[in-house]
């Protein structure tokens, strides 16, 4: 929009609520024009609001500004600038300039109205509270306390280069600054002592100010936490400090989840004297970053149940690495990986993992890299790459004892002998930890995700047993028509390349990791059979068929049933018998 | 155990008389033309029918090569009006005679058979009927040409409506699978019974133990979506209820106990199908059927197609196919990872 015609929707916003917005003489660079005007609001308080508008409006909306940024005011930020809208919920109509003006102004003016003290003010303040928080800190530190469990504490924190960690113990902390910050832990690293403290439920939030005096600070707390805290917090109210640094960390129980800040306070007496009424005391806010894992994790969407779950993974090459990456990504902390094959160059563009991941003349094992790469990922992720001198699935499952850890066991192994064999340790052994088994179809026409052992109707072998006799019989849900050899062989073979494998492997790695989810948190009832269906010219192009269950179900895409038991299962109807 | 119905479905194309038997059709429409064409003035005008196993679909080829076509003659004549069935009976014997075969009168039918040279044997049996009774009903032409006067009687029959009977037990695959099994019981017959005399069940009387004892045996295949069949186990099943049907009866005449079984035929006149055999004939039947089970149930035990095939032969002779084994199956999930 011009000069001219913003000129014109501001002349009619003058005119509809009785204002008198004028054009400013100074512009911050960021916008076209800016207008200045006198507002009065309920409190008859007279504010002076600036109206900024930007080259693109109306596509962008026009920002308001209050002038003087000395009084802190909810949803106003610290460079005065007001939080009206979020533009991503809604959807504005083009062509009404003027209407925009005029509502982003009627927006601005409500917000402003919100009487201070009021419940609904407190709430406005605490849903912008970490935005307005990090604008006055001149310190931050990084938490992985599990805050929800704390009343009041004392926790180390870790300091290196400038990077601060509060954790519950100095090991962590030491652990997150080397393996994820990548600091190193020398004599320059030193240790502060953090103290936690608890505000009440339906406290109001502290007075917000740009710069904190610790009387204001410990007022606050003696006046708004429960008895038991204050008591603790008495104790160290009563000790007798000459110089002396502490950090102070307060959880705020908001509507919608705690918040966290700090404050750095350095005491200077000139003799000793207590804490409570040391006058010399300097105090820095300090924000506070939340790594702790149901922070991080609640963001992205996942159960905390799933911390102390214990997966092991069979295999992760093109599908298990991916399913590997998924899991951790949800908050699956436990994961044990065992695979015996070394990453090699032809895996970069099918598997998880990159060409950073190869080093010239020692390419080493996937399931190593593949843990070294999660776990600097995923702060939480607990990997064991499971560096056994015989790597091989075959010599795990000797001792059959070991799969009952486990909470899950998925295998991407695609070796269908080798499945059969897990699931009928499962059965003989009874051990109850849930199977899945994921694997692609070649080219790129399906992939199926096998869940057994949630119930005993039915099992993994049920899915290769002939439907009227015991016998094993090919994978029943096969896409591809029965008697057809395929080669796993990629080298030197252009014909067997398949394009695009990377996305299958992805694709069935999704389902895969879904269901296991479903597993972990108990909400998955049956054995289940999922299977996605893609699309098969390529494959009818190289000459092969594609089975009946292709054929009668692939228009779908998506294929989910519960596993129907073989009545002649060599596995699992004999277990029902016995 | 295996898998053996393809072996089962091999077995039954090898065993089954079909109605496309272009032979046995030939010689059936010759001597039709030859009734027509022959028979004395004196005879009133008649419609033909199919029956027997072969109009039921449930015929297999005899062994000895020695075919039986049977066909049914209706004159539409009131039985009371014909007091000696034998005359009626003679119109038909003397409307086929001729060089190249023998015709004969027997108790129930009037019987033409061809014999040439090293060709198979063809009976063509004609069962004649008077059709246009007082009480609506079908009666057959019993007794043979110099039979006494009891011997000589019209008889209640229905053989049309034992053929639907039959026919509408049940519908399209199941009934096949039905039909299928009634063939694997009259091979079982001809391969562990004498074909002589009084002492092996009739075709029609394990037809109608099946009728009355078989029960379908199919798996629905999810990933086909369609009905799997599983004749190894609808044969068991049935060879199963047959011998629980059998009660175990005191004998006065021999002072023994036997295992005797009887059922009636489902339509007029509903006789014991069972009638003519003798407490220990039911018995040595029971043996039989018997041994079928535990024969069977050895089938069940088998690992092996081939040693599963084996003993099938030893039931059913060797029609029944022999197959070898494989060590494993195809698999195309590590195509691709
Ligand atoms: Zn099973």
């Amino acid at each position: 929009m011009s000069l001219e015609e913003i000129a014109d929707v501001v002349n009619k916003l003058n005119l509809k609520r009785n204002v008198n917005f004028e054009l400013c003489d100074t512009t911050r660079p960021e916008y076209l024009c800016e207008y200045s005007g006198l507002v009065v609001l309920a409190t008859n308080e007279n504010i002076y609001l600036r109206i900024a508008f930007s080259k693109y409006f109306p596509l962008s909306f026009p920002e308001i500004y209050v002038d003087d940024t000395s009084v802190f005011r909810a949803h106003v930020g610290s460079s005065g600038k007001l939080c009206l809208f979020d533009s991503s919920a809604i959807l504005v109509k083009q062509n009404m300039g003027d209407q925009v003006l005029i509502d982003c102004f009627d927006q601005a003016l409500t917000i402003l109205n919100i009487v201070p003290s009021s419940k609904k003010y407190n709430d406005e303040v605490c849903r912008e509270f970490d935005s307005y928080w990090l604008a006055v800190s001149t310190k931050r530190a990084y938490s992985c306390l599990n805050t929800g469990d704390i009343q009041f504490g004392e926790y180390p924190m870790v300091i290196s280069k400038g990077v601060s960690v509060v954790a519950n113990t100095k090991n962590e902390a030491e652990a997150i600054l080397q393996n994820n910050f990548e600091l190193t832990i020398n004599q320059d690293t030193f240790e502060r002592v953090c103290i936690v403290v608890r505000i009440r439920d339906s406290s109001s939030m502290i007075p917000l100010a740009k710069q904190f005096k610790w009387s204001t600070i410990r007022r606050y707390i003696t006046e708004n936490t429960s008895s038991s805290v204050k008591r603790q917090f008495r104790k160290f109210l009563n000790k007798q400090v000459k110089h002396f640094v502490r950090y102070l960390l307060l959880i705020y129980p908001a509507k919608d989840g705690e918040i966290l800040f700090g404050f750095r306070l350095e005491f200077n007496n000139s003799r000793f004297s207590k804490i409570e009424n040391s006058l010399t005391c300097k105090v820095e806010n300090t924000f506070c970053e939340r790594i702790d894992y149901n922070y991080l994790l609640s963001r992205g969407g996942a159960a905390s149940s799933l911390k102390n779950k214990n997966v092991l993974l069979l295999g992760c090459g093109s599908v298990g690495g991916y399913i590997a990456n998924n899991l951790c990504q949800v908050g699956i902390t436990n994961l044990d990986i065992l695979d015996e094959d070394i990453f090699q160059p032809e895996n970069v563009h099918r598997h998880l993992l990159g060409f950073d991941s190869l080093k010239p003349n020692q390419y080493k094992y996937k399931s190593d890299l593949v843990k070294k790469e999660l776990e600097s990922k995923f702060l939480y992720a607990d990997i064991d790459s499971m560096n056994f001198s015989d790597r091989s699935v075959q010599a795990f499952i000797q001792e059959t004892h070991r799969l009952a850890h486990y909470d899950l066991i998925i295998s991407a192994l695609g070796e269908p002998t080798l499945n059969l064999e897990i699931n009928k340790i499962l059965a003989s052994y009874n051990i109850d930890t849930p199977f899945l088994c994921c694997f692609n179809e070649p080219y790129g026409i399906g992939g199926h995700v096998i869940i057994s052992n949630i119930d005993k109707h039915s099992c993994m072998q049920c899915l290769y047993t002939d439907p009227i006799s015991s016998e094993l019989v090919p994978f029943r849900g096969s896409l591809v028509a029965p008697d057809q050899i395929f080669k796993k062989n990629l080298s030197g073979c252009s014909s067997s390349f398949v394009p695009y494998s990377c996305l299958d492997s992805q694709q069935t790695a999704i389902s895969a990791s879904r269901k296991s989810i479903e597993i972990l948190t108990g909400k998955l009832m049956n054995n289940q059979i999922i299977t996605w269906f893609g699309n098969a010219d390529e494959f009818l192009a190289k000459g092969f068929a594609v089975s009946e269950f292709y054929i009668n179900n692939h228009q779908k895409q998506y294929f989910e049933s519960v596993i129907h038991t073989s009545k002649d299962c060599p596995v699992c109807t004999k277990t029902l018998e016995g | 155990m295996v898998n053996l119905q393809k072996e089962f479905l091999d077995f039954h194309d090898k065993i089954k008389l079909s109605d496309e038997n272009t032979i046995l059709r030939e010689k059936r429409e010759i001597l039709l033309n030859k009734l027509s064409d022959n028979i004395c003035d004196e005879a009133v005008t008649y419609t033909t029918f199919n029956q027997g196993s072969y109009a039921m679909g449930t015929g297999i080829k005899p062994e000895d090569d020695d075919y039986d076509i049977d066909v049914g003659v209706k004159f539409d004549i009131n039985k009371d009006n014909y007091s000696d069935p034998i005359k009626v009976k003679k119109w038909v014997r003397d409307a086929l005679d001729g060089h190249t075969k023998s015709v004969e009168i027997r108790r129930s039918c009037v019987t033409v058979t061809y014999q040439k040279d090293d060709e198979p044997i063809y009976h063509v049996d004609f069962a004649i009927y008077a059709a246009a009774n007082d009480d609506g009903k079908m009666y057959i032409a019993k007794g043979k040409e110099f039979s006494t006067e009891e011997n000589r009687k019209w008889e209640l029959s229905d053989p049309q409506g034992l053929i639907t009977t039959i026919k509408d037990k049940y519908k399209d695959d199941d009934a096949k699978q039905f039909r299928r099994v009634i063939r694997y019981l009259k091979k079982w017959r001809t391969h562990n019974f004498s074909s002589d005399g009084n002492g092996t069940p009739t075709g029609i009387s394990l037809t109608i133990l099946a009728y009355n004892y078989f029960s379908v045996s199919k798996t629905y295949d999810w990933s086909k979506q369609k009905d799997v069949y599983d004749d190894f186990t609808a044969l068991y099943n049935l060879a199963r209820s047959i011998k629980n049907s059998f009660s175990y009866k005191w004998n006065e005449t021999d002072s023994q106990w036997y295992h005797t079984i009887s059922t009636d035929l489902p339509v007029e006149p509903y006789n014991n199908l069972f009638e003519k055999m003798t407490d220990k004939q039911l018995n040595s039947f029971y043996t039989k059927v018997d041994t079928l089970l535990t024969k069977l149930d050895e089938v069940k035990g088998k690992d092996k197609r081939s040693d599963a095939c084996a003993v099938l032969i030893k039931i059913f002779g060797e029609d029944f196919p022999s197959t070898v084994d494989k060590s494993m199956v195809g698999t195309s999930e590590s195509a691709s990872l």
